[in-house]
């Protein structure tokens, strides 16, 4: 499953590719993350009510272009989204994150006062404080309910379907664990997880019992 | 598919800055996959001492791993083919 990071970055990539621009600049990044927490169209942070309509983001437009998967355009970040991206590590780590989460990536933007976000800010009276302190108080809803229609790759399997399985394919191991695809076939190549190939086949087949026993009970570490 | 290596030299390099390069690593390496260039980051070590950077991509050529490295508008000064030797093979 792809975490909400990715969503929002290929988002990015995917909007600075229709807009046939090389570059991935800080509204590309500002928007794909707008998308990646979006539901109907309304990014709902706080008190904060963003219609990404109204910013000219058609939605029937964004979702045709996005599963063209024939755009092969060479795009490249911007050394401001590069900055963004250094600068939400930072409060990632200020913030006692081991990993930087779509909440860091949209507080940097806190502090940028041009394109998108300046609009944004005059359109909607913010200021940094007021954006920060949205951000904040900020729950996002969970990763089934903000699956854009735009995501890529497999679909979300419910929890019933996968109740019943007893063989899944990398990818489904993947979701079932809540964890990257490359993860599991990384598990695969090194033995920790044992797979079985269908016979005379490419495909790999996990069975439920070995992924259940990469589950270890966690022990605090002692001091 | 074979595996390289980007060789950084980067002096006064943060966490931070490493921590960006990585999502942006990836973001691109799921984007050119999806147009049909598969490239996978591995992994990177970082050596204090000497200021460098190894990151290790899993590629179908040095070329797609320097675009992968353009576009996520990392700075690398070489890249080579690696051979990957794990103990459990030898």
């Amino acid at each position: 499953m792809e975490d909400s990071v990715s969503i929002a970055t290929r988002a990015a990539i995917k909007r600075a590719k229709r807009r046939k621009s090389p570059k991935v600049t800080r509204d590309d990044l500002l928007m794909g993350l707008f998308q990646a927490i979006a539901r109907f169209d309304i990014v709902q942070i706080g008190p904060l009510t963003i219609d990404l309509e109204e910013l000219g983001e058609a939605p029937g437009e964004a979702s045709k272009d996005e599963t063209d998967k024939t755009n092969k355009q060479k795009v490249a970040y911007s050394s401001d989204a590069v900055a963004l991206f250094e600068r939400a590590a930072h409060i990632a780590r200020k913030d006692n994150s081991s990993k930087v989460e779509l909440v860091h990536l949209l507080v940097a933007f806190a502090y940028v006062d041009s394109g998108l976000m300046a609009q944004l800010k005059e359109k909607y009276g913010l200021s940094s404080m007021e954006w920060r302190s949205a951000l904040s108080k900020w729950q996002p809803v969970s990763l089934e309910k903000l699956e854009p229609s735009s995501k890529i790759g497999t679909g979300n399997k419910s929890a019933i379907e996968f109740k019943e399985k007893q063989f899944f394919s990398p990818d489904e191991a993947a979701e079932f664990l809540d964890v990257h695809t490359q993860t599991i076939r990384g598990y695969i190549r090194t033995g920790k997880l044992p797979a079985l190939r269908l016979a005379g086949e490419r495909a790999l087949r996990i069975q439920r019992e070995d992924l259940l026993a990469l589950l270890e009970p966690y022990k605090p570490e002692e001091k | 598919m074979a595996c390289y290596v980007a060789i950084r030299h980067l002096p006064g390099i943060t966490p931070e800055v490493l921590t960006g390069a990585g999502l942006r690593a990836k973001s691109c390496a799921d984007e050119m996959t999806e147009e049909g260039i598969p490239v996978r980051w591995l992994r990177s070590f970082f050596i204090p001492e000497t200021e460098q950077t190894h990151c290790y991509f899993e590629a179908p050529s040095s070329d797609a791993v320097k675009e992968l490295n353009e576009r996520a508008n990392i700075p690398f000064s070489e890249i080579h083919e690696v051979q990957e030797l794990v103990p459990e093979a030898v």
